[in-house]
């Protein structure tokens, strides 16, 4: 018994723990529905209003705008429009609404009867976040007619009572039905407003009144009518570009075409050529087609072009059948996209003066089996074309005396472009400096770097990374003090910069290769990183004094920002364990792009960790089932 | 009551250590990681080890 009260202790425990975690997850969405969403029909004058209340705040994404869906029909439907109003979440619970004009809704609908159907939607365009919508409320509120709103109650109440003479009772009451009409509404009171008739651009005349004249009605009403003979929406510019059309790609069936419009054998086999063809519409087939049916469709253009150019030149060549021809052209087409791709190699020549001896030259030959397999046909024959050996890396190490040059080129590059604005001291009179005025004179030299590195283009930050490249981070430590200050302030200015404005693609591939990157997007990641990352902005700040210091150990693995970033958090995990956990912000977490905040590089390191980790638990778990 | 807790105490112990290489490993890797993937990764893992602990009569 008390074994058992144990175990139910413990599994109310272990509820209680994992209870909570599902609700802070769930309340934790990128964007939240909007609750509590309602629809009223205001009979004085048409307008219905649509309110909803926003969400607690809790979410990633809050809200930048609703979006509201409506159609008028009897199904309960609203998908076939939408508008969107102009601010997003402000307070928390607090009541939202959106109000349709009985003139907005007569301009879409050409009038005011039926149901009208409406639900919300909260959007988050900055982060692509969209909630899911609302139900679906809708009223009818016909304006100039009648104003209809029908309720109808069915309550159905059931009670048995089971006396101890086993009788029993059974009191049904019936179902009432209470429908409430009410009545006409008075007539539109009788202010003077303006009416503006206005001539669309299709021609036909529409009545505006001086608000909606002002407030941009006839331009919306104008797009609406334009998009919906373009696309078949009736809709705004800003919700087509939005995507709330579904804008349908008309693909007419080649068969098709083929078959009605092949008359050029009744025009040579017919006696009689008719001149009137006999014109008939062909079924239109609307399919939205996806990327890879777009690419194979862009494939099968390229290949029909490259039939038609070939077209004089196949007929030197006898083809059994028709396959063999075709085969013919796509080999082709991949021998000209082969010699494309070689054309843009470039060659470079390397001239060494004096061949030093440790030059460490890799060179790997990688043939794919699809270069093997492609063939050339040549004027008389087929022949099998040569195999192209491809040199995929080639990594040569600096010598001694190349380091010097380009340490040498690093530092009057540096010299030139950056001029500290501190007076100038000898070793002589730093070594009778006192400990405070040392730690003085290098804040004020630490200072003045950041202010002047700050303050530089980013072509020049880019050059100063570029020499840095062709030096190598690991062989810096060849350099003065001075210098890498002056290298770890601008490696830390870049990721700055490229946090404000977009580098080139050549910029970027720069400042990956000073931080070890392979992938050029890394770069952006990391710049994202470090706002939110106190490691990461350690780490960004702290690369070139670690690296200069792994450099100094004689490893010969590269270090990268990855490493250094992982230093920094063994090293915070050391000094306070407890911050690790303590640390965490809930709030930013988001399941939907989790690890989307790493670069490639430090994934990998990751992965190399966590893997082995699993396996082995897996492991020891299989071994323990053996014991 | 006391010696119950106590007793728990002494298997918690034991079972921590029993997972010691497995902690090792997850240590490891969130601190190898970063973002919200290391932030994720620190609270499964105590979340788990708390279960794990607290589960051990009902595991047994």
């Amino acid at each position: 018994m008390l074994s058992t009260l144990n175990s139910l202790s413990r599994i109310t425990c272990v509820l209680f723990l994992i209870a909570p975690t599902s609700i802070a997850l769930a309340d934790h969405v990128p964007t939240q529905t909007p609750y509590d969403i309602s629809i009223a029909c205001d009979s004085s004058n048409g307008d219905i209003t649509v309110t909803w209340q926003e969400s607690d705040g809790f979410e990633s994404s809050p809200p930048e705008r609703y979006a509201i869906g409506f159609d008028v029909n009897e199904n309960g439907t609203a998908d076939a429009y939408a508008v969107a109003n102009s601010t997003g979440w402000e307070t928390a619970l607090s009541y939202k609404s959106y109000v349709f004009s009985a003139s907005y809704r007569e301009s879409i609908f050409g009038n005011t009867q039926g149901t009208f159907n409406a639900k919300v939607r909260a959007d988050n365009d900055t982060d692509s976040s969209y909630s899911e919508w609302t139900s679906t409320v809708g009223i009818a509120c016909d304006y100039g007619s009648t104003t209809t709103t029908s309720s109808t109650t069915t309550s159905s109440t059931t009670t048995s009572s089971t006396t101890t003479s086993s009788t029993t009772t059974t009191t049904t009451i019936p179902p009432t039905t209470t429908t409430t009409t009410t009545l006409p509404p008075p007539p539109p009171p009788t202010t003077t407003t303006t009416l503006y008739v206005v001539v669309m651009a299709d021609g036909t005349e529409s009545e505006y009144t001086e608000t909606e004249v002002n407030d941009g009605t006839i331009e919306r009403d104008q797009e609406r009518i334009d998009n919906e003979l373009e696309f078949g929406c009736f809709m705004t510019n800003a919700q087509i570009e939005r995507g709330d059309c579904i804008i349908i790609i008309e693909v007419y069936e080649e068969e098709d075409y083929e078959e009605e419009y092949n008359t050029e054998e009744e025009l040579f086999n017919d006696v009689v050529v008719v001149d009137e063809v006999e014109d008939e519409f062909i079924e239109e087939e609307f399919i939205e087609l996806s990327e890879q049916e777009i690419k194979e469709l862009e494939k099968q253009m390229e290949f029909e072009v490259k039939e038609l150019e070939l077209k004089d030149e196949i007929e030197f060549f006898e083809f059994d059948n028709e396959e063999e021809a075709q085969e013919f052209i796509e080999t082709f087409i991949e021998v000209e996209e082969f010699l494309e791709e070689l054309e843009e190699v470039k060659v470079e020549e390397i001239v060494f003066k004096d061949i030093p001896k440790d030059i460490i030259i890799e060179i790997e030959d990688e043939i794919t089996e699809d270069e093997l397999v492609k063939e050339v046909f040549t004027d008389e024959s087929e022949a099998e074309t040569e195999v192209q050996e491809q040199v995929v890396e080639e990594e040569v190490e600096l010598t001694k005396e190349e380091i010097k040059v380009e340490v040498a080129e690093l530092e009057e590059v540096i010299e030139e472009i950056i001029v500290i604005d501190i007076p100038e001291v000898t070793e002589e009179e730093l070594e009778k400096y006192t400990e405070e005025e040392l730690i003085e004179y290098e804040e004020a030299k630490e200072e003045a770097i950041e202010e002047f590195v700050e303050e530089l283009e980013t072509e020049e930050v880019v050059e100063i990374l570029e020499e840095i490249n062709d030096v190598g981070v690991e062989n810096l430590a060849e350099v003065s003090q001075e210098v890498i200050e002056v290298v770890a302030q601008v490696v830390e200015e870049v990721i700055t910069i490229a946090q404000e404005e977009v580098l080139t693609e050549e910029q970027t591939e720069v400042v990956a290769e000073v931080l070890g990157f392979t992938e050029t997007e890394d770069v952006q990641i990391v710049a994202e990183a470090i706002k939110t990352d106190e490691n990461v902005a350690q780490a960004v700040d702290e690369f070139v004094e670690r690296a200069v210091e792994f450099a100094k150990n004689d490893s010969d693995q590269e270090f990268t920002l990855a490493d250094a970033t992982t230093e920094i958090a063994f090293e915070s995990f050391v000094a306070s364990p407890v911050s690790v956990i303590i640390d965490i912000d809930l709030d930013a977490i988001n399941l939907n792009n989790i690890a989307n905040d790493m670069t490639t590089d430090q994934k990998e390191k990751a992965q190399e960790v966590i893997v082995p980790t699993i396996l082995v638990r897996i492991v020891s778990f299989a071994l323990r089932r053996f014991d | 009551m006391i010696n119950k807790l106590w007793s728990w105490l002494i298997q918690a112990v034991k079972e921590t250590l029993n997972l010691a290489w497995t902690l090792v490993g997850l240590v490891i890797a969130t601190l190898t990681l970063t973002g919200q993937a290391q932030q994720i990764t620190a609270i499964a893992t105590v979340i788990t080890l708390a279960i794990w602990l607290l589960t051990i009569g009902f595991r047994k």
